[in-house]
């Protein structure tokens, strides 16, 4: 690459991934960057929603240049802020970076180099969203859970591979069908009882 | 020996006669189609292993990233997505993790004090889509 030098780059932005009406042109949308102030942001989107409580219910908070963890964590401090339920619907999509590397020399080709950056896009909605849209990307501040908790404890249940093993594993602790495991005091005991009776009726059947 | 322990409510401490000992966080769950991704992890080793369980063990993988892994995670997720075209689909959900670290001085090795974090986080559910 010695002889190549970057010439052209070109971005192409992703569409906005949420149906109407949270795609409109004329939705706030609130462009989060590596060195955005939180207090700015969030300051500005209180403000929005407090100005005209009854018209203004939606933002969205979209990353650029790759900062995804600042928008998600200003989405976060918002909801903890801000004193109403906030509904949440996230969604993450790919950004296109077009890099033309042009060859200083004659003969070889140039070079298009394509890297695709995730932008993510954070609707904060303070009504519900609609019934017809629901899906498992939307939350809310009030929930308390772990995210995707209800699928978790299901996929506990029906958890295939490797989770059979840790079944396996968990017999043996019991020492159900493994005869290698050292026994359990109880059964040690058990057996040594068992074969004192045994002794004791060999013994009186010799005696007899 | 008795060992001192306090809650300091400030984040602020002098680091010349202090350490800090991050503790790990807690992980929501130990199932082997949970995936957490670090600043460490090789996206693209870690593709492979997911693609194979999508496509031998799970009908559905979670991947975890937290701070500045949450970047990491995404571009994971897009690229096991990427993989499988658009018969793996996915949702994604955010949430804030409260981390402890452990503050240890370095004058008095019992005194320990300890400090919470709040971690911003991102679930990734990869499924296979209903054909």
């Amino acid at each position: 690459m010695d002889n190549y030098v970057p010439s052209d780059e070109t971005t192409v932005e992703p569409e906005n991934p949420f149906p109407a009406p949270y795609n409109g042109e004329d939705v706030k949308i609130m462009l989060v960057s590596k060195s955005s102030k939180f207090s700015k942001i969030n300051g500005h989107v209180r403000e929005y929603f407090t100005e005209k409580p009854d018209c203004n219910r939606f933002v969205i908070y979209k990353s650029t240049n790759g900062a995804t963890e600042k928008a998600i964590s200003c989405v976060e401090v918002f909801k903890q802020q801000f004193e109403e339920p906030i509904y949440q619907w996230t969604r993450a999509v790919c950004s296109k970076r077009v890099v033309l590397w042009k060859c200083q020399q004659e003969g070889p080709r140039d070079i298009r180099v394509t890297v695709e950056v995730p932008v993510i896009f954070i609707v904060i909605s303070r009504d519900p969203f609609p019934g017809e849209y629901s899906c498992m990307s939307m939350q809310c501040s009030s929930d308390k859970d772990i995210a995707f908790l209800p699928a978790l404890r299901s996929s506990k249940k029906s958890a295939g591979g490797k989770s059979d093993k840790k079944d396996k594993k968990g017999n043996r602790r019991t020492n159900e069908g493994n005869k290698w495991t050292k026994p359990t005091s109880e059964q040690r005991k058990k057996e040594h009882k068992e074969r004192n009776e045994l002794l004791k009726e060999i013994e009186s059947s010799k005696n007899q | 020996m008795s060992i001192h322990m306090s809650t300091t409510p400030s984040k602020r401490f002098d680091e010349k006669i202090n350490t800090v000992n991050r503790r790990p966080p807690v992980k929501p769950c130990e199932e082997p189609n949970h995936i957490y991704i670090t600043r460490k992890t090789n996206v693209e080793s870690q593709a492979k292993t997911a693609e194979e369980m999508l496509n031998n063990s799970f009908d559905e993988i979670y991947i975890h990233g937290m701070g500045a892994s949450v970047n990491k995670a995404l571009v994971f997720a897009m690229e096991v997505e990427r993989k499988f075209g658009g018969s793996v689909k996915s949702d994604i959900q955010t949430s804030t993790v409260q981390c402890t670290d452990d503050i240890v001085s370095l004058l008095d090795l019992e005194q320990t004090d300890t400090r919470h974090r709040s971690v911003s986080a991102v679930h990734v559910h990869l499924y296979r889509a209903a054909s």
